[in-house]
């Protein structure tokens, strides 16, 4: 078999999962909170090409190197801010600057930047199917809708007099050991910093996917994807002429 | 099949549902006491593209996103004149309570519009939809020429609306954390008043034509995953 098979073959299974990482991001254009997601790939490792002479094979000379195979390496999330957009629910707040809101889910702590938040049936704000909102002083208990949360995340009644608790913000010095777990939350092993959030209440921060560069990426990811199958049927077809013509029994 | 083709599909299907409250929206834009519905979208699962989950999870990827909520908006919205004689409005929080004849439910609505309705011998006062309107005490409330000029129509609140389920006919039930109802302390009631739907059109025009666009990037994706489908199945023709 030719080597150029499979090389022809790593890229259009790299463009493959390629294309699965930007419908993601296309499917959750609106999705409050999300962060788009990028495609790294990489090639599998670099060979040394040589030229060795017709007779003397002894003294090889290096020409340059060759990539052999396309291999996935791994997805970057892109962690821009989303512009915020007024909604008009009592429960929801966006951040205005880095952060990230922490809630307490199945598997831990988790950290997200979605703020559209509910009671849960105890009365405590939690994020919907994920689990309860952490305040500076554990979770917070409310249990009515008459709030008013100010821009430091404390949430207090209507009239002023009973303060439930704080929205804690917290934020990170390296992203990239974020890993997203579904539901708009992220999971990471590094110690948070608490940050004096500030943050909008009765707004919900939109996703920061762009369409334009999306569907750009959707596009050449396509053509080359095209441009791989056609070299792979002219392989296919000297191969069949190898067989069929040159070696005919 | 690619997972990005789901994954489309899955978006395609969402944002049609988005499109399906929203126009419910706004297609009540007159109806007195309606509140609007506000849905949210929420991402799914990820998952290892490169087969196993390791401690390293590096390539991972989304597959789409759900409807997280669609939560009734309460705000109150200007009363205006109606010339019913049984009509009435609320103003301040609280809703009206309405007793089903048939199955007993007790449902909740801000929508006055009440008329008489004849049970044996006597009036009693009903919705639009036929259902008893009580009193505080929970009993049917009987019109004769005795009643007195605004009746006493109960008005009851609950401590957290939010998450009260619709059934219809701008009537609501409460949920485990809506607590029990209680009457509303600086409520009053206005005769001769009802409420105007709470529906932004301005608001809600933009958000369709949002669904529309995020509605054809998806569909753009459903058909670029088959086209390269159809790309891979030509591969030996």
């Amino acid at each position: 078999m030719f080597q150029g098979f499979y090389n022809l073959t790593s890229g259009i299974l790299t463009q493959t999962r390629n294309q699965n990482v930007i419908s993601n991001n296309m499917t959750n254009v609106s999705t409050p909170g999300f962060k788009s997601d990028k495609y790294m790939a990489t090639t599998f490792r670099e060979e040394l090409m040589y030229r060795s002479g017709n007779i003397d094979k002894d003294n090889k000379t290096q020409i340059g190197t060759m990539a052999m195979i396309r291999a996935s390496d791994e997805t970057v999330t892109d962690f821009e801010p989303g512009a915020v957009e007024p909604t008009n629910e009592i429960f929801d707040v966006a951040l205005r600057n880095n952060g990230f809101f922490m809630v307490q889910t199945q598997d831990g702590i988790g950290y997200t930047r979605d703020g559209s938040f509910i009671l849960d049936d105890e009365g405590y704000l939690s994020l919907p199917s994920v689990g309860r909102v952490v305040g500076r002083n554990g979770f917070i208990q409310i249990g009515t809708d008459k709030i008013e949360i100010d821009s430091s995340g404390r949430i207090t009644s209507e009239d002023g007099r009973t303060t439930y608790g704080q929205i804690a913000v917290v934020d990170f010095n390296d992203y990239n050991n974020m890993v997203k777990g579904g539901d708009g939350v992220f999971y990471t092993n590094e110690q948070p910093v608490a940050v004096n959030g500030q943050m909008l209440w009765k707004y919900l921060e939109r996703s920061n996917v762009d369409a334009v560069q999306e569907m750009v990426n959707m596009m050449s990811s396509q053509r080359a994807l095209q441009s791989a199958s056609q070299v792979l049927k002219m392989y296919d077809q000297i191969m069949g002429k190898a067989v069929t013509d040159l070696g005919k029994v | 099949m690619n997972q990005s083709f789901y994954t489309a599909a899955l978006g395609v299907g969402s944002e049609q549902y988005k499109l399906d409250i929203l126009a419910n929206n706004t297609a009540n834009i007159n109806t007195w006491g309606y509140k609007t519905k506000v849905p949210i979208f929420s991402e799914l699962m990820y998952y290892e593209m490169k087969g196993k989950a390791q401690e390293n999870n590096e390539l991972l990827t989304g597959t789409g996103m759900r409807i997280q909520k669609a939560d009734t908006d309460f705000s109150q919205m200007t009363l205006a004149e109606s010339e019913g004689e049984y009509h009435y409005a609320i103003e301040g929080d609280g809703m009206f309570m309405l007793r089903d004849p048939s199955t007993n439910e007790i449902t909740y609505t801000r929508d006055g519009s009440f008329s008489l309705s004849l049970r044996g011998n006597d009036f009693y006062l009903v919705s639009s939809t036929g259902k008893l309107v009580l009193d505080r005490n929970a009993n049917p409330i009987q019109v004769n020429e005795n009643s007195p000029d605004t009746l006493p129509i109960a008005i009851v609140d609950f401590v957290n609306k939010n998450g009260m389920l619709g059934v219809g006919d701008n009537e609501f039930t409460p949920v485990a954390k809506n607590g029990d109802p209680f009457l509303a302390q600086g409520a009053k009631l206005r005769k001769g008043m009802l409420e105007m739907s709470n529906v932004d059109l301005s608001d809600q025009i933009t958000k369709i034509i949002e669904a529309q666009r995020a509605y054809s990037y998806a569909l753009r994706m459903v058909q670029t995953s088959d086209e390269i489908e159809n790309t891979i199945n030509s591969l030996r023709t």
